[in-house]
């Protein structure tokens, strides 16, 4: 056998092997940002939904105060958070006015176990601080 | 020459042209994980402009003008639209899918929606 030969037996597959290991890499990066960016994204939502529960909350409680609309702010948080994908999870209408919501998204999830992993928004509205009375209007 | 040593050499030119179709292949495969990413990050900035332009609609703000100051870091020909019913105000972006560059944005749309309660 001549040299050249020998040394071309050694080099096949030398190529598939290196990019076998450069397309591991990329997939274990592309796994890894994906995973992130599905939480970045739940966790977006998750904070929209909870703005927009909260603002529709804080309104039931003001039409409440204006006539007797009936509304049960909470109850019309839920059904705004759930139109957003997301479940009602906390929701308190304190003395002051203020409304305090907490709603979840499903999100991404390393754990093989659990179904879902969740992402948290959090939000509250009300009149500001320094005012004592309810809201006018 | 003999035949052997033509042989050898034939195989190493193999091994060359080998290493450039998987590398090119690699790099197509690279492209389309870009992509990927790059859409569920167009999607989560969405997801903002999204329930701005539902809070707006829901008080009769102007969300033309709202639109117009917050829909810079979506992707371009980026459109929304605003459905109303008696309780609810729908915001719906719908971006283009970019992939790649400006010069692959496929026909493909995606769209996020925000729902927020009508003040009255």
């Amino acid at each position: 056998m001549s040299r050249s030969r020998a040394g071309a037996a050694r080099e096949t597959g030398g190529a598939s092997v290196l990019v076998a290991g450069a397309a591991a890499v990329v997939a274990a990066v592309t796994v890894v940002a994906v995973l992130i960016g599905a939480a970045s994204h739940a966790s977006a939502r998750a904070a929209a939904a909870a703005d927009l529960s909260a603002l529709a909350a804080a309104d039931a409680v003001r039409r409440s105060l204006a006539a007797a609309d009936g509304a049960d702010p909470c109850a019309v948080a839920a059904g705004i958070a759930a139109q957003n994908d997301a479940v009602l999870r906390d929701c308190r209408v304190d003395a002051g006015w203020n409304v305090s919501v907490v709603v979840e998204v499903a999100g991404p999830t390393l754990d093989r176990w659990s179904d879902q992993g969740v992402a948290y928004g959090a939000a509250r509205t009300g009149p500001a601080p320094q005012t004592t009375g309810p809201p006018a209007g | 020459m003999t035949p052997q040593d033509g042989h050898g050499r034939a195989e190493t030119g193999m091994v060359t042209a080998e290493l450039a179709v998987s590398l090119v292949t690699l790099v197509l495969v690279l492209a389309v994980a870009l992509g990927a990413i790059r859409v569920g990050m167009d999607r989560t900035a969405a997801v903002s402009v999204a329930g701005a332009l539902a809070r707006e609609a829901a008080r009769d703000g102007d969300v033309t003008a709202l639109w117009s100051r917050v829909s810079g870091g979506l992707p371009t020909g980026s459109t929304f639209a605003i459905t109303r019913d008696s309780h609810t105000v729908t915001a719906t972006v719908r971006m283009p899918v970019r992939a790649g560059g400006a010069l692959t944005t496929l026909p493909a749309g995606s769209d996020v929606t925000a729902v927020a309660a009508r003040e009255r």
